[in-house]
């Protein structure tokens, strides 16, 4: 993959070069035959959009074909070898499996099962709903399962975080993930700059309002050019935006759904910083649990399963 | 290629393998080992890896030791031996190659010295539960509970030790915490069918033990059994309960001669096993 990124910089390098040769070797008559079309009919569609521009319209360009070999399709390409290394750089990064005190866990769970009950409760008949709704609202208010550090504190008593390894390393994750976007983000947003300055790529086949200018035409400071067109800068902003269901496609689903759920199970571990208090998060709990309403599945049951089946 | 690899991904979730008839594990094996080693492409990292740990219980239940001990060390080559899955996978070949001792000694240090100060979501749960396990055949029913129910207060999300403190309770004769334990499963997995279905079993054994209020705890029962239906249609031992709990109660007509064409219909469309069942229910009736 760094290969074939090394080669195409190196691809885009050299046809840089053979373009600032010609533009020393300028002449009035090089522009018109790079920009002048050669067929008859395409010349009479110019001089009918000529006749129009004086309406508002812009004047019709012919591009040279080679912008779309060494400039579209360079630029394409690298931003999909960058999000795949991003990709890989972001699986590596995340590997590291969270750990803790086990009693951390437990506190976890105890608020995970409240929720189950608060959400699940309608499984059960009214007396074990009641049951189970006073047994975890008293247990919860009064803290036992708050996890407590070794020393007998409370564990989520707010420290400092840049002492606390937990939060450091919370911190640390936040700020390796932003990197690992921004960091290729600016390289390639440089390379395009630098390179392809002032580039028009390509013409949208759909008409656009005025509005889209400042869009699709960043870089290139011509009032009066269709909104159709779009400069290499925009394209750039067009495949940062534009890309993620390539990398869907690429990566699959299965895989990013495992990550995914397995990042979610290890957030339950993170403590980041600035998280509300263990105990103050349980006594809300208990209190949304104390108030909560039961309704069970089984009521009409019997009505529902006749109508299901019957 | 992709119907396999679904099956197999199932079986693996749904760890059918640990309770197929042993006839059903050497297919299992053999056909899963034939599938490993033709390279699937579509067949993810992660999943190659899950299949890879359900062959290695297949070569322990098949006596392939050897090939066992290749698996887990590929593995641990793989992910290294602080893994929780490996740890439980090394305690299994201490198990075959020395015994039981050793592993049990192995696993509790584990969970003393380490696990207790730094583990992850996954690892002190999967290592007590094999150390139950492997403790199971020597501690008394009564303290078998009781390590069941420390381990459930420390982990009362995990649905595995619900079920089987629920079966140590029904085997034991109390009903009413085996159904409460059954709850607290359905608190975790609101649509388990097949934990409704067992909840209204052991409300029926009540029902029938205790005269007192027989025809509430009935209902309950029947309550529980509408509900595992009603999520699976075509599942048979709700059926079954429904058509002889509604035989019992009255003004349950209705309901009664629905089950029993629901049950006529699985007998005619299921596969031998549930159609024979069917069938004996069917005269029974």
């Amino acid at each position: 993959m760094s290969f074939l990124f090394v080669q195409s910089f190196l691809y885009v390098w050299k046809y840089k070069l053979l373009i600032c040769q010609e533009l020393q070797d300028f002449e009035p008559t090089s522009i018109k035959r790079r920009f002048i079309p050669n067929n008859p009919m395409e010349l009479a569609s110019l001089w009918a959009t000529a006749g129009i521009g004086s309406a508002g319209a812009a004047v019709e360009l012919t591009l040279d074909p080679r912008f779309k070999y060494w400039v579209l399709l360079p630029i394409s390409v690298v931003m999909i070898l960058i999000g795949v290394l991003r990709q890989d750089i972001m699986m590596n990064l995340n590997l590291k499996v969270k750990t803790g005190p086990r009693n951390k866990i437990t506190e976890q769970q105890y608020m995970g099962k409240t929720q189950a009950l608060i959400a699940n409760g309608t499984n059960l008949k009214f007396e074990s709903f009641r049951d189970r709704q006073e047994y975890l609202s008293q247990v919860l208010a009064s803290g036992k399962y708050v996890a407590k550090k070794a020393g007998g504190d409370d564990a989520e008593t707010t420290g400092n975080p840049l002492t606390d390894p937990n939060m450091s390393d919370a911190m640390m994750g936040m700020a390796k993930g932003n990197l690992a976007n921004y960091i290729p983000q600016t390289l390639i947003m440089w390379w395009v700059n630098h390179f392809f300055a002032g580039f028009v790529l390509m013409k949208l086949p759909f008409p656009l309002t005025i509005k889209f200018k400042e869009m699709l035409q960043s870089g290139i400071l011509t009032a009066d050019l269709d909104p159709r067109w779009v400069s290499a800068i925009s394209w750039y902003f067009i495949s940062v935006v534009g890309l993620n269901p390539v990398y869907n496609l690429l990566f699959g689903n299965q895989d990013v759904d495992a990550m995914g759920m397995l990042q979610q199970q290890q957030q339950q571990l993170e403590s980041m910083p600035g998280a509300p208090a263990a105990d103050g998060v349980m006594k809300n709990l208990a209190n949304d649990l104390a108030i909560a309403q039961h309704e069970s599945c089984f009521d009409k049951i019997e009505q529902r399963v006749l109508k299901l089946y019957a | 290629m992709e119907a396999l690899r679904k099956r197999f991904l199932t079986i693996y979730e749904t760890k059918f393998f640990s309770i197929a008839p042993p006839n059903e594990i050497v297919e299992l094996y053999n056909e899963l080992k034939a599938y490993l080693k033709v390279v699937d492409p579509a067949l993810s990292q992660t999943d190659y890896m899950s299949l890879m740990h359900m062959l290695f219980d297949l070569c322990i239940y098949n006596g392939k030791d050897i090939e066992a001990q290749v698996i887990y060390k590929t593995l641990e080559d793989r992910f290294g031996d602080n893994s929780p899955y490996l740890h439980v996978m090394q305690a299994t070949m201490m198990q075959v190659n020395e015994n039981d001792v050793t592993a049990e000694k192995y696993l509790q240090e584990l969970l003393d010295r380490v696990l207790e100060y730094d583990t992850d979501i996954l690892d002190y749960l999967l290592v007590s539960k094999k150390l139950l396990s492997i403790r199971k055949r020597s501690l008394s029913r009564e303290k078998y509970i009781s390590e069941l129910l420390n381990l459930s207060e420390k982990f009362p999300l995990d649905g595995e030790t619900w079920t089987a403190l629920a079966t140590e309770y029904l085997e034991a004769g109390q009903l009413d915490r085996a159904a409460f334990c059954l709850e607290e499963v359905l608190c975790i997995a609101p649509f388990n069918y097949i934990c409704f279905a067992q909840l209204g079993e052991v409300l029926y054994y009540k029902a029938l033990r205790d005269k007192k209020g027989k025809k509430d705890v009935l209902q309950d029962s029947l309550n529980n059994f509408l509900r595992s239906v009603e999520l699976s249609e075509t599942y048979l031992k709700g059926w079954a309960f429904v058509a002889k709990i509604t035989g019992i109660l009255d003004g349950k007509k209705a309901l009664h001669s629905l089950a029993k064409k629901k049950l006529e219909e699985i007998n005619q469309n299921s596969d031998s096993h549930d159609h024979m069942i069917a069938k004996i229910i069917l005269d029974k009736l």
